[in-house]
């Protein structure tokens, strides 16, 4: 039972610029709250086309309680469907990943086409109409190859989000990888805490050594912070990211999304450990090694590095209050080739470093935040993107749950 | 040396082979050599280096040379030069030749294919199941180079690939239009990054070939270029390590000042004295001088090899005096 009243007020006492009150954190009730409100509404990432390549090739992934399978029809469309049987509601594909001609439930074989259709369900009577009970589609945007599901009935309106990022990443090209890497963390903390983490880089200098040996902290151009060498260094990559046509500013995505390309410090190409190149066959059709990254994030479930390179997508599910699945995929160009042109070690231990470091942070944060003591505490004006994700939340619970003034209006 | 001149034959509207004897005996060239010429035109003897177009172990051999609209040399060769003349030459100089066995990319631009046709000649003659892709970029149809004689190699090499890209096809071309770019190499030479490539072409080209190389995931090592021509400035010679006055540089009987900022072939070039060169980015290697006394600071860019640097031989145009220095040719 997802307590509304109890939203509400927390909701009203909640202030801006603070991290939220200990039950959005903590408490199981709000999870579901944060299922129905958040994650059965928004476009969540799924994966990357390159993961379902050919027709009949299929990814499975959880939205709360919701299975939900992502395919790739026999047209070549990426679609997705619930991944629950019409008979009587069965689990039909089991696998993370696979390939199927069709997708046959174990219990009593129904049997559905890959668009979704079902074309055989034996021993039903003759009056039955297969076309009643196709499986639930569920809706799927494609951009630049990063493939986008939601499970609401009507969908939010995605094309600002693909007009703004897809010049961004279109040079990537990330439709023309493979994945080198998977990794899925299952970190004990709650979701929030994972992507608030993943929103600043005030605790970078204290916990990932790995990663500040070629990422620069700062997230925006002008950051007051950053010395006159930074300021230089960007001068110098932005001029030379524009003398290939490739944007590089903050792009406008308010509280929905962020875009952005930064350079790494002076020498670095990649997240390597010495800065160097992770793969030498560079993306799409790029002959320029030193094009900083892409970082792309979008709520609630995804942030991504776009490099010469490589590309690196994170996504992120609630398990429960408590625990979280983020799973990580390092991609390169479809045709390179391992041990030539890249190192599955040396490709991923930055960012294998850093995400277990992470996960070690978001769990003592969430085990600290369970603390009778704990209270919302203040944001530094470097973590504005928490700030930004914070009310973006609060904004989506209070749309879903409604406001205390709003109630009394009614 | 003296070369006699036997024959001249059109190639394309801009283009001319000149078949040339050495008239002493026991030349013999690596195939992506080049000679020297020393031309003599209005009582003024320009030095330009060619890559030797014809297989190591002939009679003659053959220059394949492009007119350049504003070139003083190249334009007395195509309307002067004929049988019965003579030039003087020295040579053969480079290190862009063909080693090593595999798999191997010609990228060539214009006349950019003669040190390759050599390597190719040679290939037909010495190893014909080499497998060679050749991608050579031209302005039209009629610019394309040895079209007719890579028709009658591939009869040969089994395992010769060609591609053509043309900048400005006419009617009827079915080949690539269109320009040197990643995505065009990756599809006429799908494994690129997995051959030795030896390119030979304008600056920009051969710039953009290592580029896209580097980019498909080729080493370093495996690419090799060739270069000739007007290429003004040398490669970054430290400059400093000198108490920046001025030093003095002797040359037979004529010495001249070279400031701090200057190597010595740009000095020597403004006081009218002459010593041959060629690309003047130290490749070449044409500029090749031998200390007598003095010091200098050199970087090359693999003009001279180990050896001659050992023996006290440097580039002129990739050396800056260190102290006053006396040379010889």
């Amino acid at each position: 039972m997802i307590p509304a009243d109890r939203i509400q007020s927390l909701l009203a006492e909640r202030r801006d610029g603070f991290s939220l009150p200990q039950a959005f954190y903590v408490d199981e009730a709000f999870h579901e709250a944060d299922i129905a409100a958040v994650f059965e509404t928004e476009w969540l990432f799924a994966c990357n086309v390159c993961e379902i390549r050919k027709p009949g090739d299929f990814l499975t992934l959880t939205i709360g309680r919701n299975p939900v399978i992502v395919l790739r029809d026999r047209d070549g469309q990426v679609r997705a469907f619930h991944n629950t049987c019409r008979h009587r509601g069965s689990r039909i594909c089991l696998a993370e990943k696979g390939h199927a001609h069709r997708l046959t439930c174990s219990y009593h074989q129904w049997v559905y086409e890959l668009d979704g259709r079902l074309l055989h369900a034996r021993q039903m009577p003759g009056d039955f109409d297969p076309a009643g009970y196709g499986l639930k589609p569920v809706a799927v945007e494609v951009n630049c190859g990063m493939v986008y599901i939601c499970l609401a009935e009507t969908p939010p309106d995605l094309a600002h989000f693909r007009r703004t990022v897809a010049p961004y990443i279109a040079p990537h090209q990330p439709d023309r990888t493979k994945v080198a890497h998977e990794m899925t963390l299952i970190e004990e903390a709650n979701w929030k805490l994972v992507i608030e983490n993943n929103r600043e880089c005030y605790h970078c200098a204290g916990n990932h050594p790995e990663l500040l040996a070629t990422l620069v902290e700062f997230a925006l151009p002008d950051d007051p912070r950053g010395t006159a060498d930074f300021q230089k260094l960007m001068d110098r990559q932005t001029a030379r990211w524009e003398s290939h046509g490739l944007p590089h500013l903050p792009a406008d995505g308010g509280q929905e999304f962020r875009c952005i390309r930064l350079p790494f410090h002076d020498g670095a190409l990649s997240f390597t450990m010495d800065g160097g190149p992770a793969c030498r066959k560079l993306l799409g059709d790029f002959t320029d090694p030193d094009l900083g990254s892409v970082r792309m994030f979008r709520v609630p479930n995804n942030w991504n590095h776009f490099l010469a390179d490589h590309i690196i997508h994170f996504r992120v599910l609630p398990l429960s209050a408590g625990r979280t699945a983020v799973r990580t995929t390092w991609l390169v160009h479809e045709d390179a080739i391992e041990g030539v042109d890249y190192d599955i070690e040396r490709l991923t231990r930055v960012w294998i470093a850093t995400n277990d470091q992470d996960a070690r942070l978001a769990q003592i944060n969430h085990e600290g935040i369970a603390s009778m003591a704990y209270r919302p505490g203040p944001y530094a004006p470097s973590e504005f993107m928490l700030r930004n994700f914070t009310n973006w939340y609060a904004g989506k619970m209070a749309a879903f749950f409604g406001t205390p003034l709003a109630q009394a209006a009614e | 040396m003296l070369l006699d001149c036997i024959a001249v034959r059109d190639e394309t509207p801009t283009v001319k082979t000149f078949a040339l004897r050495p008239r002493e005996t026991g030349f013999s060239h690596l195939p992506g050599q080049a000679v020297t010429l020393a031309l003599d035109i209005e009582r003024e003897t320009l030095y330009r280096t060619f890559s030797i177009a014809s297989a190591p172990g002939g009679e003659t051999i053959e220059l394949t040379i492009k007119r350049h609209p504003q070139g003083r040399a190249t334009g007395w060769l195509h309307q002067v030069l004929g049988p019965g003349m003579t030039v003087s030459a020295s040579g053969p100089i480079g290190r862009f030749v063909l080693d090593g066995a595999g798999p191997v990319a010609f990228v060539s631009a214009g006349s950019g294919a003669s040190p390759l046709m050599a390597m190719l000649r040679h290939l037909a003659a010495a190893a014909p199941g080499t497998d060679v892709a050749w991608f050579h970029a031209a302005r039209d149809e009629e610019e394309v180079v040895f079209a007719r004689e890579l028709t009658a190699l591939q009869r040969q090499l089994p395992k010769l690939s060609v591609s053509v890209v043309l900048s400005r096809p006419g009617p009827g071309w079915f080949g690539y239009r269109g320009r040197l770019g990643r995505r065009l190499l990756s599809v006429a030479i799908p494994d690129f990054a997995r051959r030795r490539v030896y390119c030979c072409g304008p600056d920009g080209f051969m710039q953009a070939a290592r580029l896209i190389h580097a980019a498909e995931g080729g080493a370093k090592d495996d690419f090799r270029i060739e270069h000739f021509g007007a290429a003004p400035k040398a490669p970054g010679v430290p400059v400093g390590e000198t108490d920046a006055s001025t030093v003095e540089v002797t040359l037979g009987e004529r010495s001249f000042p070279v400031a701090p900022t200057e190597t010595i072939l740009e000095a020597a070039t403004r006081r009218q004295i002459v010593i041959p060169c060629g690309c003047a980015s130290g490749i070449c290697g044409t500029c090749r001088v031998k200390i007598v006394t003095g010091e200098v600071t050199m970087r090359h860019n693999g003009g001279l090899s180990p050896e001659d640097e050992a023996a006290g031989y440097i580039l002129a145009c990739s050396s800056r005096p260190r102290t006053d220095v006396t040379i010889t040719l």
